[in-house]
């Protein structure tokens, strides 16, 4: 008798959604303001910064006591795109070899990579309830098919209030644009699809922001949901739309629900906000939680209420002669506690929020989505937080989208306000310039792609470029100082390295650098390579505005290679002569009459201690003699010869092979005498790659890596190549990467006001992690020691090389330096024993 | 600082023992004895209504509206309160389904009539 009607696809129910006029949302029965919450940082703050942020938000929200509030917690791609042609804006001449991969390529492989990577942003919205409608405003609402103007004074005072509080410190929200709404009821609707590539093209005009209930059509026209009866997750199609030839895409998605909760330590140190715990799955998770906030007085009455019952039951089982249940007097003393703070605390401590915390995750099929389900409830149990994964999932898809209602009154909770706000959902990671190349991407709370912009401190921000790398030993420093520094060369940014030790050498044989970089052994190098008057350049006159400060810059260099040649001279001696008081005084007065003449080498100073008149002088001198016989000497005890000045290719990378450091645990005295001679040639060395700052244009990007900086710190002219390096790195546009394997040495040059930025590597021993977290203005004594030492090295199984870094903006975080995005610089740099072989690098 | 949950307080099993001085051998929530007071009336409406003759002292609908009781408080609990129940179940007849068979659509030219005009 009645005919089924057939339909190809099943289309979900209208939505509750009447008009949208940019942030102000309208249901037949209710108004709605919406809210964007910018993201917060969260790790390695200080507790008085995390408290100050719990207890602002939970201000912010006690004051919008009476009102329902809809959290929605999205993400949004990383604009791969964007940042591409930020890069490439600030890249005007990048280096480009004929036969090898161009940069236009290499930008294309990143972002490919990046895409890959599925690094998202947090966009944190809140939806605020105004009011509900009156009749009045509805019946003229639908004759005249979109709120009357009398509506929107109405709620105007109202809007304007709940505006100013949610603007308040800890929440600092903004009313949502036009585009934010069109984005957030996309991601909504289509939860868990791909997101919209395209938004709508109406961005201005009288009609730009506001969406009619025709217009509404638009945003589920393109999907389709589809349960199965009692199913555990609801499948969504999505229709590209207009664009032919692609495909519809399909995703699962499973709605959970936050179960029991329990007591928690706030600010946890230890561990994230509960509600941003999701940030740190590989998966992206979508939160929805609708929340009626109680002012203290209401949630009073509903806590008396249960008392009063918790105490008939009591009297009940006294009627019956029976053992009361122990949590009964469990739960009346809890209820007591609770009204006493409620009576007697501040209203931050007394407000309620009564509500429902939903979270979805996404599949491609059930199969990934149920697992997924698995991976957040097991993460929770950790936390001692039990997620639910309830029946009714297709009404648990549309709580997601705003201003629909809720569908289950299943696994509502009741939580101080301050609970809610300790979850911090704003909590995010934000490192990073937004305008560098990619360097890896943070792995505390959050994954999110972090660039670093070499210049970025000295053209931006106007601050020195100083950057140290500090970490034990394999925690991946010279990974990071070239994967740094290769980046620099691909845009043409001239670039010294000093590394010691070698590895950074095969930079120079990748295709796409060869043309353009020198490998420098500096053992075989000319005869006074490093002859330390030299090294230290002397001031070009065109730097200058006047002939005073030229002569000044003079002045200070002639200081300099006299402060230099006398550290050489007391390094090269043994530690029995140079502790005589005499040493230093003939030494000084030897180095005196060189006038720190750059043209002077170390033969005039042996040459003014023999013509001095203490007989010290000469058994000093008769010293220098004996070290000078030595093979490696020959670089600062010059013979006739020209030398050749270099550093002149995009990449030069200077390498000491051979070269026997001293074990720091050794005293000087045991030292040998190559060890001996060692110091002395990487001070030189770091002096000699810093040429290379004042060699070029004064406004030139400039970039010097130097490794095993530890050494330079414990002598004063290493201190003052740093000061020098730290005052003029601004002013010569450079960017110095300074490696260490201890903090104290880089704390103890005197440099902190010129870091720019960061990086601190894996830290072991305590009072070095204290260290490392004072160079990156963190607070101490608080835990953060344990987060250094839990770093992964870069020599473990897994792979990793994880740093925490502070960027140029002040913001800390963890940063795992990605190198996978291109494996040909990754087999080049590795340097561990037995990963080379297998040539990949395993990633979470 | 240490914060708390509230959901404990909420979590009150508020359970009937029986009347004063006679406690029954099994201890049942207020809400299940209203459940079943439901149910059985329900279920004698339903006797009356359809052709079905009511036995007294109706024994089997006492049995039968104490098991459907267990059932659903099985699936009751202080997170999961009985209207979570029949929203479940709205919710489940409003979703959209699957459609058993696709129906292909396809144009077709049959029910066309041509006539051809002569034009003398």
């Amino acid at each position: 008798m009645f005919r089924k009607s057939q339909r190809e696809v099943s289309t979900p129910a209208p939505l509750a959604l009447r008009y949208v006029d940019n942030n102000l949302c309208f249901t037949a029965h209710e108004a709605w303001a919406w809210f964007v919450l910018p993201t917060q940082p969260w790790s390695f703050r200080s507790d008085a910064q995390r408290e100050q942020l719990l207890f602002g938000a939970g201000d912010a929200l006690a004051w919008l006591a009476g009102h329902r509030l809809h959290l929605r917690v999205t993400s949004r791609p990383y604009p791969v795109a964007d940042w591409a042609k930020r890069l490439h804006d600030h890249t005007p001449d990048p280096l480009d070899t004929a036969g090898a991969q161009p940069w236009t390529e290499h930008l294309v492989a990143m972002q490919r990579h990046l895409h890959a990577k599925t690094m998202a942003e947090k966009q944190v919205f809140l939806g605020v309830r105004i009011s509900t409608r009156p009749a009045s405003h509805r019946i003229i609402s639908a004759l005249w098919r979109r709120p009357s103007n009398v509506e929107h004074a109405r709620l105007l005072p109202e809007v304007e209030r709940i505006a100013e509080t949610v603007a308040l410190p800890g929440l600092e929200g903004r009313p949502a644009t036009a585009a934010e709404m069109e984005w957030l009821l996309r991601r909504s609707v289509g939860l868990g699809l791909p997101s919209p590539h395209e938004l709508s093209p109406v961005e201005s005009g009288v009609d730009a922001g506001t969406w009619e209930s025709e217009d509404l059509h638009t945003f589920t026209d393109g999907i389709d949901y589809t349960a199965r009866p009692l199913g555990r997750s609801v499948e969504l199609t999505g229709h590209a739309g207009s664009t032919p030839g692609q495909h519809p895409v399909t995703r699962h998605v499973a709605v959970l629900s936050v179960g029991r909760l329990e007591e928690i330590e706030v600010p946890d140190p230890a561990r994230e906000p509960w509600l941003a715990h999701t940030d740190r799955l590989p998966f992206q998770v979508e939160w929805s939680c609708q929340l009626d906030v109680l002012s203290g007085g209401e949630a009073r009455k509903a806590i008396q209420h249960k008392l009063l019952v918790v105490r008939d039951m009591q009297r009940h089982y006294a009627e019956h002669d029976l053992d009361e249940p122990l949590a009964l007097d469990r739960q009346a003393r809890h209820a007591r506690e609770v009204e006493d703070q409620m009576s007697r605390g501040a209203e931050v401590a007394a407000a309620r929020v009564h509500g429902f915390f939903r979270l979805a995750v996404a599949g491609r099929s059930e199969e990934e989505c149920l697992e997924r389900v698995r991976k957040v409830v097991t993460s929770y149990r950790g936390r001692r937080i039990t997620i639910e994964h309830p029946k009714g999932q297709y009404g648990l898809v549309r709580e997601f989208i705003p201003g629909e209602p809720v569908s289950t009154a299943a696994y509502r909770r009741r939580l101080p306000v301050l609970y809610l706000t300790a979850g911090v959902p704003m909590a995010s990671s934000k490192l990073g310039d937004r305008r560098g190349p990619y360097v890896g991407y943070t792995a505390g709370s959050a994954r999110r792609a972090v660039m670093f912009d070499t210049h970025y401190a000295t053209e931006a921000k106007e601050t020195s470029g100083l950057v140290p790398v500090v970490g034990g030993l394999g925690a991946g420093k010279s990974v990071l100082l070239g994967q740094i520094t290769y980046e620099a060369a691909r845009r043409r940014i001239r670039s010294v390295v000093l590394d010691p030790s070698g590895p950074l050498a095969r930079l120079t044989q990748l295709p796409e650098l060869a043309a353009h970089s020198e490998h420098v052994d500096l053992t075989t190098a000319a005869s006074g390579t490093l002859n330390p008057f030299a090294v230290v350049a002397t001031p070009l006159r065109s730097a200058y505005p006047s002939d005073e400060a030229h002569h000044e810059a003079e002045v200070l260099a002639a200081q300099d290679r006299k402060l230099l040649v006398m550290d050489v001279v007391r390094m090269l001696l043994p530690p029995s002569l140079d502790a005589l008081p005499q040493t230093s005084l003939v030494i000084s007065d030897a180095v005196r009459a060189t006038r720190g003449d750059q043209d002077a080498s170390l033969w005039d100073v042996v040459g003014h201690l023999e013509a001095h008149d203490s007989p010290h002088a000469h058994v000093v001198a008769n010293f220098l003699r004996d070290m000078a016989e030595l093979p490696l000497s020959r670089l600062f005890f010059p013979t006739a010869g020209e030398r050749r000045e270099r550093l002149e290719a995009t990449l030069t990378v200077l390498t000491m092979p051979g070269l026997v450091l001293p074990p720091k645990s050794v005293p000087r005295e045991q030292w040998s005498t190559s060890e001996q001679l060692a110091v002395p040639l990487l001070h030189l060395a770091a002096w000699y790659a810093t040429r290379a700052v004042y060699g070029a244009d004064m406004q030139a990007r400039k970039l010097v890596a130097l490794d095993e900086t530890h050494f330079l710190g414990e002598w004063s002219a290493g201190r003052a190549l740093f000061t020098r390096l730290g005052r003029d790195s601004r002013k010569w546009n450079t960017c110095v990467l300074a490696a260490s394997q201890n903090p104290a040495d880089v704390l103890g040059m005197d440099v902190a006001n010129f870091m720019s930025a960061a990086f601190v590597g894996r830290l072991e021993d305590e009072d070095a992690a204290r260290d490392g977290l004072r160079m990156l203005r963190v607070q101490t004594g608080v835990g953060y020691e344990r987060a250094l030492a839990a770093l992964s090295p870069g020599r473990s199984a897994e792979g990793f090389r994880e740093f925490v870094m502070r960027d140029v903006d002040g913001n800390v975080d963890k940063v795992r330096v990605d190198l996978t995005g291109n494996p040909a610089l990754l087999e080049a740099l590795n340097t561990t024993a037995g990963r080379a072989a297998r040539g990949e690098e395993q990633v979470a | 600082m240490l914060i708390r949950p509230d959901d404990e307080v909420y979590r009150v099993d508020a359970v009937w023992l029986g009347p004063r001085g006679m406690t029954l051998p099994w201890s049942a929530r207020y809400t299940a004895y209203g459940i079943w007071l439901v149910l059985f009336v329900g279920i004698l409406l339903i006797e009356a209504v359809l052709p079905i003759r009511v036995t007294v002292p109706p024994v089997w609908e006492a049995v039968l509206s104490i098991l459907a009781t267990y059932a659903l408080t099985g699936v009751i609990d202080h997170d999961r309160p009985l209207v979570s129940v029949f929203q479940l179940a709205r919710w489940e007849l409003r979703a959209p389904r699957t459609p058993k068979k696709h129906r292909r659509h396809k144009a077709t030219s049959a029910a066309v009539r041509v006539r051809e005009r002569h034009v003398p």
